[in-house]
């Protein structure tokens, strides 16, 4: 296994202390990601920065020095085009993909519009998510669409990365999949996800067992907590979806309906994706 | 059919669907009419989207529009290329406007001239152009006017030319050729016009001052509504309409409404009886006048005509 990309607070005392780390950071401060690359140069490998904004993107202060950081903005939505309409070619310029939370009523309209333009970008779905026919239209776009558009997670994630004879985890797209990252904060506290660290869940605390940590129980007994949805046969171990939700929504409170016809959806448009890249068809696929 | 907003409006969903169905169909030319397309909520976002698409806007407008939405326009739009955005200002006689109308007109040309060309839509055959010369004059607007006839919608009883007042109609349009001259401005027609209105002089004239871009043509625009239902073109708005979603490219559409055209034409020519015989139909240089005229009249026969040809 790899070792997995470590996902931390911009805190200078525990940059310093994950020296050799290939780091997601996360910042709530525009102003501070320009100086992020610099301060990691040489001593880690910047994955990317996470900023995390409860501003729209047409008030979030855009620079051409963010060019050489990847970059993850979640924010709240766009607000206007025409406001983002000057920064339009330093938006399409820049390595970035803009999060937006479902939660917002604007948010599938919104990521429409970012793709439409060119524009990576990617919806925020909690566990009471229940937009389940919006969610199917906005796939459909950012799959069989054939007019020219930017990615959308999570779809992008699942159509490039579905194996027909695997599970397919879209999580990684948002950086919480287990292996792939591990998630730190301020007190060393080691998660699986954000949600863990935030919610009190916790691996291991300092930073000492970022070494050890994916050989200990609990970590492998996380890497095969899906098991228990077969063994408690629950609705999630007959859905034809499952390979691609992972029974994501089985814990939904209230419970949800219309994950299942979602989830087969998207099946099958990785599927399609699949034939596509295979047949050598992808303009096809835009 | 996807609902439009509850003011009936065009919304993003439905314009988002509209715009990638015109792109997978590789047309990078939209006209936004109406209505009037500015009393759209969005209308601003909408043309800064576009804009921001790489597509080429034109905007069917009175250019009477409220000063927040004209103020938000100059602020997101003054700086967009005129071969980018355009307006077409529909300019009315000035004996039907008021004041406040046409003040708020002649804001809009201040600000936005350089981006205008002004049409005119004749409904009567006693007009003037003259409010139009004074306004390319002395707003810079492109010296050019479309000139277009108002045409029956069939089933209505809309302001529009009979077929009889045609003529009269083109012997007054001939009056404003030294004014045309004079001020450098060529015209064209929007179609729907017969030749046969004007004399072979006559065409001559209007062959020079439109620059050689003389057309006697009539098919399908291919209007989309804010509910996403299509139609020809405006005045065929009840004929025949069909939803977006029933089409896979606006070829297609085109190739629907191009084959009921011609339906249409089988069953009669053009406005006028000589159109049947007419060697100018035959030849392709004039394709009849508008073929609103013929459905309008075939509402008013008995019904002994093929059904594709009634609305």
């Amino acid at each position: 296994m790899n070792e997995p990309i470590i996902v931390c607070p911009d805190e200078p005392v525990l940059l310093t202390r994950m020296r050799g780390q290939a780091l997601v950071i996360r910042t709530r401060d525009p102003a501070a990601i320009a100086s992020l690359a610099v301060r990691t140069n040489g001593t880690n490998a910047l994955h990317a920065v996470w900023l995390d904004s409860d501003q729209p993107l047409d008030d979030i202060p855009i620079e051409s020095r963010w060019a050489g950081v990847t970059l993850v903005i979640r924010c709240a939505g766009i607000a206007s085009v025409k406001g983002l309409s000057p920064r339009m070619p330093l938006l399409r310029r820049l390595p970035l993909r803009i999060f937006i939370p479902a939660h917002l009523p604007s948010a599938f309209v919104d990521l429409h519009i970012l793709s439409s333009l060119g524009i990576s970008c990617g919806l925020i779905v909690d566990a009471s998510f229940d937009r389940w026919q919006e969610l199917n239209d906005l796939m459909h776009y950012a799959v069989y669409c054939k007019a020219p558009h930017a990615p959308i997670e999570p779809f992008n994630y699942v159509v490039t990365h579905y194996h027909p004879e695997k599970m397919t985890d879209f999580d990684a797209a948002y950086f919480n999949a287990p292996g792939q990252y591990l998630h730190v904060n301020n007190r060393e506290e080691i998660a699986l996800t954000q949600e863990d660290l935030q919610s009190g869940r916790i691996l291991a605390k300092g930073l000492g067992a970022l070494e050890t940590i994916t050989a200990s129980p609990a970590f492998r007994k996380s890497q095969y907590a899906w098991r228990k949805r077969f063994l408690e046969m629950s609705s999630c171990a007959s859905c034809p979806g499952w390979r691609v939700c992972l029974g994501k929504y089985a814990d939904a409170v209230p419970p949800t309906t219309g994950c299942s016809e979602f989830f087969s959806d998207l099946l099958d448009a990785a599927d399609f994706y699949r034939r596509k890249r295979d047949d050598g068809r992808m303009d096809e696929c835009r | 059919m996807n609902d439009p907003s509850p003011d009936g409006s065009l919304t993003w969903e439905n314009f988002l669907y509209v715009i990638d169905f015109l792109e997978s169909s590789h047309e990078r030319h939209i006209s936004l009419l109406g209505g009037e397309p500015t009393l759209n909520p969005h209308f601003v976002d909408f043309v800064a989207y576009l804009i921001a698409r790489q597509f080429h806007v034109s905007v069917f407008t009175s250019g009477i529009m409220s000063t927040p939405v004209l103020d938000d326009a100059w602020k997101h739009l003054r700086d967009v290329a005129p071969d980018q955005l355009s307006f077409v200002v529909n300019v009315n006689q000035p004996d039907i406007s008021s004041d406040k109308e046409t003040e708020r007109l002649e804001r809009f040309l201040e600000l936005f001239g350089h981006h205008s060309s002004l049409g005119y839509n004749i409904y009567r055959p006693d007009f003037d152009l003259a409010v139009l010369f004074d306004y390319i004059n002395r707003y810079g607007t492109r010296r050019h006017l479309r000139i277009g006839l108002a045409h029956p919608i069939p089933g209505e009883h809309n302001r529009c030319l009979a077929s009889h007042e045609l003529k009269h109609m083109a012997q007054r349009l001939m009056q404003f050729v030294p004014n045309l001259d004079q001020f450098h401005i060529t015209i064209g027609f929007d179609c729907g016009m017969p030749l046969c209105l004007f004399s072979d002089e006559q065409l001559g004239i209007l062959y020079r001052i439109s620059q050689g871009n003389l057309h006697f043509n009539c098919g399908p625009a291919i209007d989309i509504g804010p509910d996403m239902t299509v139609w020809s073109c405006f005045p065929l708005s009840g004929f025949r309409r069909r939803s977006l979603y029933d089409f896979n490219s606006l070829q297609d559409i085109r190739q629907f409404y191009e084959r009921l055209h011609k339906l249409v034409r089988q069953e009669s020519g053009g406005v006028r009886l000589e159109c049947d015989t007419c060697r100018h139909r035959e030849s392709g240089l004039c394709e009849g006048g508008c073929i609103a005229h013929l459905v309008d009249r075939f509402h008013t026969e008995a019904p002994v005509r093929i059904t594709e040809v009634y609305g």
